[in-house]
């Protein structure tokens, strides 16, 4: 049930992008625009799938694409280009570990180093982003803008399943559906946000929140 | 998470599960409500400093308003109760040269009008000379303070002296009368409230700063006293003062001497900032 009501969530997700369209250009979202429709198309391919072949090596390429989305998003959000190579670094180490994962891979299980390694990588950006913003306080209020419900999804899903994705390779079957209810839940908060993200007003405040204050004697 | 433990008893990994998912999951909520907090926080505070150097601004610019009304009163009423009736008295003088047939008497009319007429050149002069002393424009500062501190010296109240050690190349015009202006402003204090019975100004440069250093020995106040006359309503001279040197992005420095027997303000200029005030005051 659960993993149906997050099923749909992604669908709601891509249903508030196209309907806040105007709210959502030129801000960079449009990458989490693709991370949910090939999100969706994923998990029908996995559906459709079921019972043909072993779907570990879908999941497997869903992770390395998902990461390589969101370090994407990463890389476009830092503004200043000496945090930017933080997500590069961190690419290139992720993709190291992916690879050498994979050619020493010998039991078709789920990729938990993989997983928790983007996930880890994940929270890491998440924290350079805020720690960023905290940094320039001037500019605006940090929850006006529509990257931080973004920032904030990624940083809430990331953090409380990566023990979820540690251990996941260890699970019995029995155990990945009891467990697999805290991916569902935070995958449909995950998703919430990215609405609350696209369904948000463009930040026309974002010049500086000093022009409230009244400018007659400058 | 609770019903997850339940359904599966006796589990070490649901326990680590469970606390490291609980545990990340508070910390990441404690961090993100921190930051919210934080910045909140900060904001506010950087809106209060803005709105409090709003409120400075708005004072200065009202005590340069008042000034600038006072000096059109004070020209206003120099030429209005001065000039007015000395001129008035020479035409008198005149009118009568034409009425009289006497040549004595039009003679002496005449030499009248004419003393009213030099007096009134005289006033004229002083009040022009009061708006822009022609010592500062053709010999500059060094000889406009020189020239200052001798009057005050001459009048025997006050023992007054100025030196400038390092002064061979001039400053700009507009920025030698301000600094003036600020001097006169000083000096005028000083005059006024601190019962003082000498003054003394040196001159002198470090590096890119120029400085200028008054001592006296009456009464004075301290950077302290300055802040607070800044932002209260009184020291209209004190804020004069301020927003003149805010112009020339100087700075001013009120404090007691070592010795706690002298009172020493010191005005602080970076002369690469008066070559780039030039600058632009060129390109505009």
């Amino acid at each position: 049930m659960l993993s149906l009501i997050a099923f749909f969530s992604e669908i709601l997700s891509i249903i508030f992008f196209l309907c806040f369209l105007n709210r959502n250009k030129g801000e960079g979202l449009w990458v989490i625009f693709f991370y949910c429709i090939f999100s969706v198309v994923t998990e029908n391919a996995a559906f459709l799938l079921r019972g043909k072949m072993d779907r570990v090596y879908l999941y497997a390429a869903f992770t390395i694409c998902e990461y390589t989305i969101f370090a994407y998003f990463f890389y476009l959000s830092f503004k200043k280009k000496r945090i930017a190579y933080v997500p590069i670094v961190g690419t290139v180490i992720f993709y190291l570990i992916a690879g050498i994962y994979f050619t020493n891979k010998n039991s078709a299980g789920f990729d938990s180093l993989t997983a928790s390694v983007e996930a880890i990588l994940i929270i890491i950006y998440s924290l350079v982003f805020l720690y960023d913003q905290i940094r320039h306080t001037l500019i605006t209020y940090v929850y006006n803008t529509k990257k931080f419900w973004i920032v904030i999804a990624f940083f809430l899903y990331f953090s409380s399943t990566l023990f979820l994705f540690l251990f996941a390779a260890t699970f019995t079957k029995q155990e990945h559906s009891y467990y697999w209810v805290i991916n569902n839940f935070f995958e449909i908060l995950k998703n919430a946000l990215f609405c609350v993200s696209f369904a948000m007003k463009k930040d026309n405040n974002e010049k500086n929140i000093f022009h409230s204050l009244n400018p007659d004697i400058l | 998470m609770i019903i997850l433990e339940v359904a599966n008893p006796g589990s070490n990994v649901s326990l680590v599960l469970y606390f490291g998912t609980i545990g990340m999951l508070a910390l990441t909520i404690g961090l993100i409500v921190f930051i919210i907090f934080h910045q909140r926080k900060v904001i506010r505070y950087q809106l209060r400093l803005q709105r409090m150097e709003q409120d400075q601004q708005k004072l200065l610019l009202n005590a340069s308003i008042r000034l600038q009304e006072e000096e059109r009163q004070r020209i206003a009423a120099d030429l209005h109760d001065d000039a007015g009736p000395l001129l008035a008295t020479a035409r008198l003088y005149l009118n009568e040269n034409l009425v009289n047939l006497d040549k004595t008497a039009q003679l002496q009319s005449i030499y009248n009008a004419k003393q009213i007429i030099d007096d009134t050149i005289q006033l004229i002069r002083n009040i022009s000379h009061s708006l822009m002393p022609p010592t500062l424009k053709n010999f500059g500062l060094e000889s406009a303070v020189n020239d200052l501190f001798q009057k005050i010296s001459g009048s025997g109240s006050m023992n007054a002296s100025s030196r400038f050690h390092d002064y061979r190349e001039r400053l700009q015009a507009e920025n030698e009368l301000i600094i003036f202006r600020v001097i006169q402003e000083l000096v005028n204090n000083i005059l006024k409230h601190s019962n003082a019975s000498f003054i003394h100004l040196t001159q002198n440069t470090s590096g890119d700063k120029f400085f200028i250093r008054l001592h006296h020995d009456g009464r004075g106040i301290t950077q302290n006293d300055f802040n607070k006359l800044n932002k209260s309503n009184v020291g209209l001279g004190l804020k004069n003062i301020q927003s003149r040197l805010k112009v020339l992005h100087g700075k001013i420095f009120f404090e007691k001497d070592m010795s706690q027997t002298y009172y020493k303000v010191t005005i602080e200029l970076v002369r690469e900032e008066e070559n780039k005030l030039d600058k632009l005051t060129e390109q505009e």
